[in-house]
């Protein structure tokens, strides 16, 4: 635990770095710039302004929340928290294109005091993604609330990924790929294996999607991975 | 090409439709957006924050500390410092805290100055006591759930604590 306090103190640089490499390669980011304006309005008082920030982040809290399997009181407490902490912060923003980044940072350090408080242990991340067991404690999800066969089958196959595989994905889902490197950070990850265990984690999916002899499309199951 | 047997060949693309079948099955609370919008009426600009810089449950003594259900916290701002401990008795709190001058000044004696603190809930002002010569105040019978301080005076301008869940 105090190897990952760690991580989370000192990830500040190395996400800026990664982020800028990501940037850098997909080019100019759209719907970034509006974070700052957005920002800057709330910190000026306009509740407009800050609802819009509401809306497009509160998946990300949840799923910060559900990625530490913690339940939907506990979740609503860390949402709550992490919400007040950036009104505290407002007008103080410095990086406000990292916003998703420090909005995941401050949501996993809440998640860790309720698991602190009840005495559970974050599992943490290990080089070893694959050698771990599916996740055996995460909620059932009712499947009959998709109607599409294909989204039924696919959530099938994420749910047999290894904990630490379900953990960072369910995080990144809930955000654009531009904040796939600072969210990683922000969820613990070490710097340096942020892209490639992102990256096997889809490949074991697509593999699992390609071995559950549901007919999907095979052109696209050989995917980037 | 079926499109309902089609998986997205772009990573980016499988994680949308990931995100898309997450939000179907497990989304936020529909009452998560609401709580959300409401807190902006917490937002106030003229407070100056004053940050948690300890906390005994986030510390390293952490587990020996939940043990006993008392929690020593530690704000501060660049003119106050608030020092709070917590005792927890069921679902009630007692509060026992002091506010002091972070750089104490050398001209205005402190004494003078006569301190209000303010316990707030996300409901409103819930209590408010008088900090007593040696910035001593207390607060009795809190209820369990999110909190702060504000510290006003005549002379100055509010000072706020970081919201915590006690």
């Amino acid at each position: 635990m105090k190897a990952l306090e760690g991580q989370v103190i000192t990830m500040a640089a190395g996400t800026a770095q990664e982020w800028r490499s990501t940037r850098e390669r997909d080019g100019a980011v759209p719907g970034q710039d509006d974070v700052a304006r957005l920002l800057e309005r709330a910190a000026a008082g306009e509740q407009a302004a800050w609802n819009e920030i509401v809306d497009r982040y509160t998946n990300l809290l949840w799923s910060v929340g559900r990625a530490h399997r913690l339940d939907t009181a506990a979740i609503n407490d860390i949402v709550q928290t992490t919400w007040l902490r950036l009104l505290e912060s407002l007008g103080r923003i410095r990086e406000p294109e990292r916003l998703a980044g420090w909005l995941a940072t401050t949501a996993r350090r809440e998640c860790l005091a309720v698991l602190r408080h009840g005495r559970r242990e974050d599992a943490g991340w290990s080089d070893d993604d694959f050698a771990e067991l599916p996740d055996e404690k995460a909620p059932a999800l009712d499947l009959s609330l998709l109607t599409d066969e294909r989204d039924s089958v696919l959530w099938s196959c994420f749910v047999k990924l290894s904990a630490q595989c379900q953990k960072l994905l369910r995080v990144l889902m809930a955000v654009d790929p531009q904040s796939y490197a600072e969210v990683s950070a922000g969820m613990g990850m070490p710097i340096g294996s942020i892209g490639p265990t992102r990256m096997r984690c889809i490949g074991v999916l697509r593999k699992l999607v390609g071995d559950s002899g549901y007919p999907f499309d095979a052109a696209s199951q050989g995917g980037r991975t | 090409m079926n499109a309902s047997t089609s998986l997205p060949a772009d990573d980016a693309d499988l994680m949308a439709l990931l995100g898309g079948i997450a939000l179907a099955l497990d989304p936020p609370p529909a009452n998560s957006y609401d709580i959300g919008y409401g807190l902006f009426s917490l937002y106030r600009m003229e407070d100056e924050l004053a940050a948690l810089v300890a906390d005994s449950l986030t510390s390293a003594g952490a587990v020996r500390a939940s043990t006993t259900d008392v929690r020593m916290l530690s704000f501060e701002s660049s003119e106050l410092t608030v020092e709070v401990q917590s005792s927890r008795i069921g679902d009630r709190i007692a509060i026992l805290g002091q506010v002091f001058e972070t750089e104490p000044s050398q001209s205005a004696p402190t004494e003078s100055v006569v301190r209000v603190v303010y316990l707030e809930t996300q409901d409103g002002i819930q209590a408010s006591v008088v900090v007593d010569a040696g910035g001593r105040f207390e607060f009795d019978d809190v209820p369990a759930g999110l909190v702060r301080f504000r510290v006003a005076s005549d002379e100055t301008s509010g000072v706020a604590t970081a919201w915590t869940q006690l």
